[in-house]
């Protein structure tokens, strides 16, 4: 079974990478918490991808693409990210 | 233990917890039993010869500096240097020289076999021994003061983060740092932590995904085709950069929480305009070494043109050879001296055509036309680095300017194993690392690093890079760094 044919892991995907984006926008706040909540989301995926027995290739993949586009959020909006952030991090 | 095993990632925590735990006196001592204990853990057998050279080292440094005598002082360098150079050659290149020379008798119609010793090449040998002779040398120039305790010198030797693949460090900026007491701070955390992770993330997610693609071809020149020997050179050139400047982002990492600042030593370098400038971006700390103890007592560029030629002709020889005992370390060399000597000599006219042209020289379509050539011209030589032969780079040579091109890019990609996954991996991780290079800077200095040591997101990247690691667990996670052949 591929990844890309699993609903499961695809809406998963579509949630981490729209909290990674919401997070360069929302307060400060907001924001910790949504990554704290990405973070578990993070965590939890690892059981279905092991539980499903998906290609290690494909597994891998999902989590390049999570931090190419958290790396690359920031890099487009680090002006807006910068002027949000006055204080140390978590 | 490399860095990118468990047994490091229980070592390096235990080891700076007990540095700032522990008073002043007991520091520096904690750091250089747990340097050699790293040490150790590659091949005990041979930490007798990094003790031994940091023996003769001491003892030749305080007896320069506590003569006036020149000949005495002469005399000990002298001592050193053939010492510390005889290790180095007979454990690197005793069999490199005594296959060469046999060679060369069997082609003259000699019937002789090569006579080989079964030596184990001792990991950072070229780094630890290029650290000593640069620490007797600047004691021998009265540059620096000679440490007395030979302990705390044998910790200057044997520092751990930087022992077995550098930066190779100089005493001026080591020796002080490491006798200063450091304090724990949040910023040095933060930022050690920064340049581990991006290390880990460039050995990890780039270099060790790209070297299988990279060695499908380079292991198999004889089915390869030129185009897949050109995405192969392309990748290896990211690999290596991934693999070595990966290693260095780690090693400047761990002095960093311990609030130790090792040297910068790569600088974004394929976006180097010129050949010249790559080599003041790679590997800085050996170009630095080369120049400053090879090629300005040559005589550098301060004498007539033929005599500079052949000085740049030397260091680059010699830098080809440091990088192992294999005539294709020889040729890569000899290529980059080529492209400095022809580059030097050639300023003027690209200068005085780029003025006829009327475009300004820093203009973007001339920094990127620089910029696509010096890659270019880099990564050709990358082919002689990889190359495992003469022969296989000759095979290179010939299907790249006449036989390989006969083959579809799609036949091409699949023989290299690079299905769409791959490829999106691939493309991912490499425009990933692009972003985060610009993002994570040495010096601290711009602001937009500060979304990675102020974001919140930060810890959140520790996560996703410790996923990655576990799932790429299973794809060789014990893979070694290039730079530990040298």
């Amino acid at each position: 079974m591929s990844i890309l044919e699993t609903p499961l892991v695809l809406v998963a995907l579509c949630v981490m990478l729209t909290i990674h984006i919401a997070t360069c926008f929302t307060p400060k706040l907001v924001s910790k918490i949504l990554t704290y909540v990405n973070m578990t989301l993070h965590i939890a995926l690892i059981y279905p991808l092991m539980y499903f027995q998906f290609d290690i290739d494909e597994a891998v993949l999902v989590y390049m693409i999570s931090v190419f586009v958290f790396v690359g959020s920031r890099f487009a909006f680090s002006n807006i990210v910068k002027r949000r952030e006055h204080t140390d991090d978590i | 233990m490399t860095f990118n095993s468990w047994e490091f990632l229980l070592f390096y925590p235990i080891v700076a917890l007990l540095y700032f735990v522990l008073p002043r006196k007991l520091k520096w001592p904690m750091l250089l039993v747990a340097s050699y204990y790293f040490y150790a853990c590659y091949q005990a057998e041979l930490t007798v010869l990094i003790f031994g050279t940091t023996l003769i080292s001491w003892i030749a440094s305080n007896i320069i500096s506590r003569t006036d005598n020149k000949r005495v002082k002469k005399l000990w360098l002298s001592i050193t240097l053939i010492v510390c150079f005889g290790v180095l050659f007979f454990y690197k290149y005793f069999n490199f020289l005594s296959g060469s020379v046999t060679g060369v008798i069997n082609m003259l119609g000699g019937e002789v076999s090569a006579f080989e010793m079964k030596l184990l090449l001792p990991v950072g040998i070229s780094f630890y021994t290029f650290q000593t002779l640069s620490y007797v040398i600047d004691v021998y120039r009265g540059e620096v003061e000679p440490e007395r305790n030979f302990f705390f010198y044998a910790l200057f030797v044997s520092f751990f983060p930087q022992l077995v693949a550098g930066p190779i460090e100089r005493p001026g900026n080591l020796v002080p740092q490491l006798k200063e007491p450091h304090r724990f701070t949040v910023d040095n955390g933060i930022k050690g932590g920064k340049h581990m992770l991006v290390g880990f993330f460039k050995k990890i997610c780039v270099a060790d995904l790209i070297s299988v693609y990279v060695n499908a071809v380079y292991n198999d020149v004889e089915s390869a085709s030129a185009v897949g020997i050109i995405i192969a050179t392309v990748l290896f050139a990211v690999q290596i950069y991934c693999d070595f400047s990966g290693y260095t982002d780690i090693a400047i990492g761990c002095a960093r929480v311990m609030g130790i600042r090792l040297m910068k030593n790569f600088d974004h370098p394929y976006t180097a305009k010129t050949v010249k400038e790559f080599w003041s971006r790679w590997h800085i700390s050996l170009s630095t070494w080369f120049k400053d103890y090879l090629y300005i007592p040559l005589g550098g560029n301060r004498c007539k043109k033929p005599r500079a030629m052949f000085n740049i002709f030397v260091v680059f020889l010699v830098s080809g050879l440091w990088h192992g005992a294999n005539w294709t370390f020889v040729i890569w060399g000899v290529v980059h001296a080529i492209y400095q000597i022809i580059g030097t000599l050639t300023i003027p006219y690209r200068n005085s055509l780029i003025r006829r042209i009327g475009i300004s020289p820093d203009s973007l379509p001339i920094a990127f036309i620089r910029r696509t050539v010096t890659f270019i011209l880099v990564c050709f030589a990358w082919i002689f680095f990889r190359a495992n032969t003469v022969g296989e780079a000759g095979i290179i040579m010939e299907k790249l300017f006449s036989t390989g091109w006969n083959v579809t890019i799609s036949g091409t990609l699949t023989h290299m194993g690079l299905d769409t996954v791959a490829i999106a991996m691939t493309a991912l991780s490499i425009i990933t690392l692009v972003m985060l290079d610009r993002m994570v800077t040495y010096e601290d200095e711009r602001d937009t690093s500060d979304i990675l040591v102020r974001d919140a997101s930060f810890v959140y990247l520790i996560w996703i890079i410790l996923f990655a690691w576990a799932l790429l667990l299973s794809k060789d996670m014990m893979s070694t760094f290039i730079y530990f052949q040298f």
